[in-house]
């Protein structure tokens, strides 16, 4: 079911509907950014990859392999987004992501 | 690191710019092997942000990372392309511009990862020693400008901090240090509660690590304006997956310390983490895997360490460069608290002070006073 927090762009009929704006921080709250114009059809894992890309947050665990990250839907709803959710089913214009990796620390040099 | 305020160079290139190479030589001075890298310039811009904040008072936020150039710094004797390490220049609200250099150990990292695939390849014997240099060759055009996935516009912010003004000579009253202080570090202040609070979750985990972090501000000296980090309180990590020599940090755990920071409502701020290394249980068992885990001992002790697993982590979550790692080192008989930190971008073993139990301010008092009555 999609909501109706996307909007068309004006003077586009037809086009892809798109959510304003968000912002996405990483788990100290240290560091956040802000996304616009989100296509209502991105994916989550979509979001998270441009999130860690404009962060310069490594994409891979310490031995190369993918680092598993997750969305927090902050606030509204509480929740951890799934990476193939749409955004337009799931997020709102003015939400809050905190993207939070499974990370390992370790004894061993 | 030197840093001076300078003017924006027009032929300033990017660190994107540039195509950075690590060579190899033997102490012979024979080049044995070179390769392009690829420098991680984040912990870079942080250490210059980092700087920018100390040095300039009124100023109260990080940059974006997108604001921050790297270029070159080109040996004043051998000339381009040989670097003696980088440049990094942050705006300052005034319009003008301040640099940070960073030396040409910052590449250390790289030229040793290249140092051990050459020694794979049977150019470098094992444990022989080498030097390296360091070349930068500009190249037209930026590869920082990467596409965005379909039209979404992407952006870091500006990072306003809240920075407090403490009394930084009457909470170091009754203080004693832990390690050395190198020049240029941030001073950071840890009660001596934090320190006890840890050790007892540490030894209570027996033989397997346990973990948290660190709250607490960033604040200015009233009396001098310089910037230190006070720690307040450490708060224990829920739903990690522990194991002798690892640390699972999910998801779920960083969500429940959000919530523990929104809870108390001091306007703390995540510092840190800290976790615990069972040395002890180390020395008298094997890994799952049965492959016997390495820790170095000296004179009978075990010297603290920040495996690549946990410089990693602190990479990724902790990548301010005020950010600290506290690790605690469960032996037999002794427990041992040591500090990580960042500097000049690597991550280093670093000096701290800590005080007694910080004493509840009154508006402290008052709110938990008002929370009382209303339960």
């Amino acid at each position: 079911m999609q909501r109706q927090e996307g909007r068309e762009r004006s003077g586009s009929p037809g086009t892809t509907a798109s959510i304003d704006e968000i912002v996405a921080q990483d788990v100290t709250g240290q560091k956040s950014t802000r996304l616009t114009d989100l296509p209502v059809d991105l994916s989550v894992g979509d979001i998270v990859e441009s999130v860690l890309r404009e962060m310069r947050m490594p994409p891979n665990d310490s031995e190369g392999r993918p680092l598993s990250y997750r969305a927090l839907l902050k606030g509204r709803e509480e929740r951890h987004l799934h990476q193939s959710e749409r955004a337009g089913d799931c997020i709102e214009s003015g939400d809050t992501l905190v993207i939070q990796p499974s990370v390992d620390a370790g004894g061993m040099r | 690191m030197t840093t001076h305020p300078t003017t924006a160079s027009s032929s300033a290139s990017s660190g994107g710019d540039c195509v950075w190479v690590v060579e190899i030589l033997n102490l012979q001075g024979a080049n044995v092997g070179q390769a392009k890298i690829d420098p991680d310039w984040a912990p870079a811009i942080e250490a210059a942000n980092l700087d920018r904040l100390r040095r300039f008072p009124p100023i109260s936020a990080l940059c974006a990372y997108s604001r921050g150039v790297i270029e070159p710094l080109y040996h004043a004797a051998a000339r381009a392309p040989f670097t003696s390490g980088a440049r990094v220049t942050l705006p300052l609200p005034d319009g003008d511009v301040m640099a940070v250099d960073l030396p040409l150990e910052y590449f250390g990292d790289l030229a040793q990862a290249l140092a051990n695939q050459l020694v794979r390849m049977g150019k470098l014997s094992p444990g022989e020693e080498f030097r390296y240099l360091v070349c930068a060759y500009p190249r037209p055009g930026s590869e920082d400008a990467q596409p965005s996935s379909r039209g979404l516009s992407v952006e870091e912010l500006e990072q306003p901090l809240p920075i407090a003004a403490l009394d930084r000579r009457s909470l170091l009253a009754e203080a004693r240090t832990s390690g050395s202080f190198t020049p240029g570090d941030l001073e950071v202040i840890i009660p001596e509660s934090v320190l006890v609070e840890t050790g007892v979750l540490s030894r209570g985990a027996r033989d397997v690590e346990t973990g948290g972090f660190l709250i607490g501000n960033l604040a200015r000296d009233i009396e001098t304006g310089n910037l230190f980090a006070l720690v307040t309180a450490q708060i224990p990590a829920q739903n990690t997956v522990a194991a002798a020599a690892r640390l699972t940090f999910t998801p779920d755990c960083w969500t429940a310390a959000s919530a523990a920071i929104s809870i108390r409502n001091r306007g703390e701020l995540m510092l840190g983490w800290w976790h615990s290394h069972p040395v002890a249980a180390w020395a008298v068992s094997d890994q799952p895997s049965g492959e016997a885990v390495e820790f170095p001992q000296s004179h009978g002790t075990h010297t603290p360490f920040f495996s690549s697993m946990d410089c990693h982590l602190h990479r990724v979550c902790f990548s301010r460069a005020y950010h600290l790692g506290l690790v605690v080192t469960v032996d037999t008989d002794a427990l041992n608290w040591s500090l990580f930190g960042w500097r000049q971008g690597w991550i280093q073993h670093r000096h701290y002070h800590i005080i007694p139990d910080l004493l509840p301010t009154e508006e402290e008092d008052q709110k938990e006073l008002e929370d009382a009555r209303v339960s």
